[in-house]
């Protein structure tokens, strides 16, 4: 029974003037992602392959990833190089971070991540936030329940149905953007790439169920489908932009954070301008300075790193939050990510300031996150995922349970 | 008669459940956003002020003039007084500056009046709008509208002034609100440039309201039920706010393709290093074989190899200055491939008139160069001639007390360069609601009522 009724379901939509908009934005929109972060990647592949440390310099550069079409992440952080001064602990952004101009900073990047999280939600609501005021309004709702259906399994049919009509589109142009990739990308996708992508459209969807959850939730709870759309837009504004926008400004007024730039220049200042006259004077050497830095430094970490973690508990509010730290995780660009990369900075950075003689000998290393620590990573926002999936379920349910037909 | 109609649009917005919401819900998000952002304010006030004067006690104690470059003596940038309403783009030239780099801006853009009103006044002028032809066609009443004698575009005036006042109460009240929410808990005084400055954020915001508003009644124009016009409506705005404003950079890339800044200094690097010295190998090689040594070579070809090196660095020059004129060029292309979007238009807008733009972000550091100039063209050049008078042995390493250097107090830029720098953006917003007017106006009187 419950698959005639998503049946219907698919069908009635299908023939809509709201299904073929849906579908044309939603393939429209993924394709053009695909295409236009695919080039974004290539070039900065090729500025990676300029980069590359020449002998005896002391360079750090990433290998951008083709899993960063899929979700950018933390990429504009990662993506930096740094020279290095070997002796010193001073180090300097090198030229080929500055890609996009900054009046563009204010905006976000169009990524896949980007496009599930705004626009498939949002087309996800399109479609379902009439799934039983509508019916309703039309009158086609009692005649439904006056047949012997039980009432959950009309609430799992629709849903279902709702479910498949969005997720047609969608998968038909993830499928496509992938041929894309690999057809034009220049460039081959590991299993491991493969099993990762694989994981992101699991939770693409994971997500996507989540609004046609919302949006069922509050059709019933809602008479007329004019009020189900109002009330469903501003749920979505709320969870998609409201909540993790807001989160970093409010988690910064619980664990302050001085700004970087005052870090940099207490660095240079003190350290460097201070250190260095007081050193040619004999009170102080090199090691106290420089401990002196790394204290400085320690100590901002454990600032940001705390103010990072509350960010990350009050945003996890929204799936749309749990969605982003999901997909930069898998991306292999999430905060965990910047984090190991950080430190391997550091660690190479102590070295070569250890024994600076020995550029040609010392190398950077940095060794991404495996996949099974990625998965383990992205388990909470699963978690996290599958709670808001089920307490809007539930919403749906019961209120669809005793909801008046006529 | 037309005041009639107004004031029927006017209170028939005001009685719907969906002017409610939005107002409830602007308000909030706009309130919540100011509330946060005036205390993020305050600490980045304070903030400032750390950085100034541990600035100056390094100067104060340390200064002498080997070791110490314009950079060290570059003032900091204070915040904007307005950024606890506005973000603006500030933060973009800065933020990759340090490897202790904050990562939640990276994920999440800045939420600030400019984006709430930016996304939730588009939704809420498109969600009163769509339906006032097209619903009132299916309610019946349009037909009863058009027997009397008012003629259509009089009736489409009417509808548009009437319903834009009423998105307006909204936007007045998130506004004023905000405005008096950071007013009141601003560590900072505000003068008349900000009151001004506030006004004319006003304007645009109505300005940008009524794009939407005219959008929404195209729309309905051009569609005969309202469920038809809710979804095409709902479409411009996923265009408008959402995809739009994310794609001009990359389009600039392609249709202004600019060699990466990677580039540059590899090719750079390939005159300098590589091409320049095995120029000059080829004219010293002769004499190396005839056996003459270093010193003699050196001196002998040296005409040569200083043209040859003059040469490559000119080449080198010139090779960063296209690159740098390129890049400027693509960074125009992308403005006005913002225009396309009210959204970016609006978003530009507001953050150079409320000094958080690109523009403002250039001015302070051309009066920050302008006065490190200052000082080290005209001051610290006269305080070395008195320390050498004073003290025959002084050198560049030795310790130069210039606590009477002039200080640097930063102005942010007047208001009318500030409305200046909006100016385009502004006009295109004009253009859109014009153009949107007219459309509807079009579609209207070709309109079937039945």
């Amino acid at each position: 029974m419950i698959w005639t009724i998503a049946k219907k379901e698919l069908l009635e939509h299908f023939y809509s003037l709201k299904f073929r908009v849906v579908a044309v934005l939603c393939v429209g929109a993924i394709i053009a992602s695909n295409l236009i972060l695919l080039q974004d990647y290539q070039r900065r592949m090729e500025d990676y392959s300029l980069n590359l440390p020449k002998e005896g310099q002391a360079r750090v550069v990433m290998k951008p990833s083709v899993l960063s079409v899929y979700a950018n992440g933390l990429q504009k952080l990662m993506g930096r190089g740094y020279d290095l001064r070997p002796g010193s602990l001073l180090m300097f952004p090198s030229a080929s971070i500055l890609n996009l101009d900054f009046i563009s900073s204010r905006f976000a990047v169009p990524d896949m991540a980007y496009l599930v999280r705004v626009l498939i939600s949002f087309l996800a609501m399109l479609i379902a936030f009439d799934t039983f005021s509508g019916e309703k309004e039309q009158g086609t709702l009692r005649l439904f329940l006056s047949n012997s259906i039980p009432r959950t399994e009309v609430v799992v049919g629709k849903i279902v149905g709702n479910l498949l009509i969005i997720l047609a589109p969608f998968t038909f142009s993830f499928c496509l953007g992938l041929l894309l990739i690999l057809l034009f990308g220049g460039t081959s996708i590991s299993t491991e790439e493969f099993a990762r992508i694989a994981i992101f459209y699991i939770g693409s969807i994971l997500y996507v169920a989540i609004f046609i959850m919302l949006a069922a939730a509050v059709s019933s709870r809602t008479r007329t489908s004019n009020t189900s759309l109002v009330a469903c837009f501003f749920a979505w504004a709320i969870l998609v932009f409201g909540i993790p926008n807001l989160s970093g400004t409010i988690a910064r007024a619980i664990s302050p954070l001085p700004s970087s730039q005052s870090l940099e220049e207490e660095k240079l200042l003190t350290c460097y301008i201070e250190g260095n006259y007081r050193q040619a004077r004999g009170e102080t050497s090199w090691d106290e300075i420089y401990d002196r830095l790394r204290h400085l430094e320690h100590e901002y970490r454990n600032q940001l790193n705390s103010y990072v973690e509350t960010t990350r508990k009050v945003s996890r509010l929204s799936p749309a939050s749990s969605f982003i730290y999901f997909a930069s995780t898998i991306a292999q660009s999430g905060f965990e990510d910047e984090q190991r990369l950080k430190q391997a900075v550091l660690e190479y950075r102590d070295a070569l300031q250890r024994s600076p003689v020995k550029v040609g000998e010392i190398h950077f290393l940095y060794q991404p996150l495996a996949f099974t620590e990625s998965l383990q990573l992205i388990l909470l926002d699963l978690l996290v995922l599958f709670l808001f999936l089920a307490l809007f379920f539930a919403v749906s349910y019961t209120s669809f349970l005793r909801y008046d037909a006529r | 008669m037309l005041a009639n109609i107004i004031k029927k649009e006017f209170l028939e917005n005001l009685l719907n459940q969906r002017f409610a919401i939005s107002l409830v819900l602007a308000a909030l998000i706009s309130w919540t956003s100011a509330f946060i952002l005036t205390k993020n304010y305050n600490d980045e006030v304070k903030d400032y002020y750390r950085r100034v004067n541990l600035q100056n006690r390094m100067i104060d104690d340390y200064f002498h003039l080997r070791g110490w470059d314009g950079g060290l003596m570059m003032p900091p940038k204070p915040a904007p007084k307005l950024s606890c309403l506005v973000q603006g783009i500030q933060r973009g030239l800065t933020i990759l500056g340090s490897i202790d780099e904050n990562p939640v801006i990276v994920l999440f853009p800045f939420m600030d009046i400019l984006f709430v009103i930016g996304m939730i006044m588009s939704i809420a002028a498109l969600i009163l709008s769509y339906d006032r032809l097209s619903g009132e066609k299916e309610a019946g009443t349009l037909r009863l509208l058009l027997v009397s004698s008012h003629g259509r575009a009089k009736l489409l005036l009417g509808k548009w002034v009437g319903g834009l006042l009423s998105v307006v109460i909204i936007l007045v009240i998130s506004l004023l609100g905000s405005v008096l929410i950071a007013y009141t808990l601003s560590e900072s005084s505000w003068t008349s440039t900000e009151w001004v400055t506030l006004l004319a954020l006003f304007v645009l915001s109505m300005l940008y309201c009524a794009v939407f508003y005219s959008l929404g009644l195209v729309i309905s124009a051009k569609t005969h039920t309202p469920s038809d016009s809710i979804i095409l409506a709902l479409v411009f705005w996923v265009l408008f706010t959402i995809i739009l404003p994310t794609v001009p950079p990359y389009i600039a890339n392609v249709l202004h393709p600019v060699p990466s800044p990677a580039r540059v200094q590899y090719e750079a690097f390939v005159i300098l290093k590589q091409e320049e010295d095995a120029a000059i190998r080829k004219i010293q090689e002769p004499y190396y074989a005839k056996g003459m040594k270093d010193e003699e070579i050196r001196a002998m070809t040296k005409a040569e190899v200083d043209k040859i090196v003059a040469d490559y660095e000119d080449r080198a020059d010139k090779l960063k200055t296209s690159a740098v004129r390129g890049s400027a060029k693509r960074e125009g292309i992308t403005a006005l491939l913002h225009l396309l979007s009210p959204f970016s238009s609006y978003a530009l807008a507001g953050a150079e008139l409320t000094a958080t733009g690109a523009l403002s972000q250039f001015d302070f550091y051309d009066k920050a160069n302008r006065y490190v100039g200052i000082l080290y063209r005209g001051y610290l050049p006269k305080k070395e001639e008195e320390a050498k008078r004073a003290d025959p042995n002084f050198t560049g390493t030795t310790k130069l007390d210039i606590r009477d250097r002039p200080g640097f107090q930063y102005q942010e830029e007047s208001i009318t360069s500030r409305l200046l720098a909006s100016a385009a953006h502004t006009a295109f917003l004009l253009i859109y609601t014009v153009l949107f007017f007219v459309l509807a106006w079009k579609a209207f009187l070709r309109y079937d009522v039945r």
